[in-house]
């Protein structure tokens, strides 16, 4: 029976993959089937994804996306793809009075212009296959929610539905379908980082109708939706998986 | 010290500051005034601070004391 969606056959590309979102993104990938290239700045986190990856012949490519000599080296090494998931992105908490251009170039360098300018080398380049899924990660924040001092966060994840909603149009000639997926809060590294204490997340838990956060795998589940056959005629669309944070 | 109790004042929306209580101890106090703290140690005296190691110390002198005797 034809599995809409098996990853079989197809090779995707997942930056962020040395951690959180990332990391089980790819793994979960794999078990469905996919060729994956995975990249991420960290080596050595990354080489432990790759040493979780199920199958053979996956590639791992360590570079940092916001400088133009690295992304070069990784397009020239990257085979034809049949999706890419635009995971690496950068979070800090800051309350509006304290923003700077320094802090907002920042941010949206990592979370907006890499993955946009990316894409648009690979496409050049035909790098992707006709009929290919590009996904985005966003967040609820920015396109739907706020929270404080997610301002410059928040930006970049509205902007990349933005641009998403945008490239799917300039982009179906070729079949080409782009998404994005708003996760709520996800249970990885990065939110126990410091700025927001352990007390205050179990109490923020409460506000979710599912009183939790979610795990990595379940925001995986929806990207491989999107890089799958299933969601041959979705594009365009934005994912919101958050427990039903957004309900209330 | 001045400047920074001054910052101070403004973040936990007071005139006057009591430099013997702790951050907890102001009625103003939540997340928005600990990111805040954090921000501004950020921006104006180059130091990274976590939201534990805020609350750790016992009062606001206590915190200035330390800031300042670490400012680069």
């Amino acid at each position: 029976m034809n599995n809409p969606f098996s990853l079989v056959g197809k090779t995707i590309l997942v930056t962020g993959a040395s951690s959180g979102i990332g990391k089980a993104i790819a793994i979960e990938c794999s078990k469905l089937g996919a060729c994956l290239v995975i990249t991420g700045r960290d080596e050595r986190r990354l080489h432990a994804t790759w040493e979780l990856l199920e199958g053979k012949g996956h590639v791992e490519v360590a570079g940092d996306l916001t400088m133009e000599e690295e992304v070069e080296e990784l397009l020239n090494l990257l085979p034809e793809l049949d999706g890419i998931v635009h995971v690496a992105g950068v979070g800090q908490s800051i309350p509006f009075p304290y923003i700077s251009k320094e802090k907002l170039d920042s941010m949206f360098s990592v979370n907006f212009f890499a993955p946009v300018l990316l894409s648009q080398k690979m496409i050049k380049k035909r790098k992707l296959r006709k009929g290919a899924s590009i996904v985005f990660i966003s967040s609820i924040d920015g396109p739907v929610t706020a929270h404080i001092g997610n301002a410059i966060y928040s930006s970049t994840k509205a902007a990349l539905t933005g641009m998403a909603k945008n490239m799917a149009v300039d982009l179906a000639s070729k079949r080409i379908r782009v998404n994005c997926v708003l996760p709520g809060m996800v249970e990885t590294p990065l939110i126990h980082q410091g700025s927001i204490s352990e007390e205050q997340l179990d109490q923020d838990k409460l506000s979710y109708p599912l009183k939790r956060y979610a795990r990595p795998e379940e925001v995986a589940y929806a990207v491989i939706y999107f890089l799958s056959d299933a969601s041959s005629f979705t594009t365009g669309a934005n994912l919101v998986v958050d427990g039903g944070f957004t309900l209330l | 010290m001045e400047e920074l109790l001054e910052k101070l004042a403004e973040i936990l929306e007071v005139d006057e500051l009591d430099g013997v209580k702790k951050f907890v101890d102001f009625e103003e106090w939540d997340s928005l005034s600990s990111l805040s703290v954090i921000a501004m140690l950020d921006a104006d005296y180059k130091m990274s601070m976590s939201n534990k190691e805020l609350l750790a110390y016992p009062s606001i002198n206590a915190f200035c004391e330390d800031v300042l005797s670490r400012k680069k």
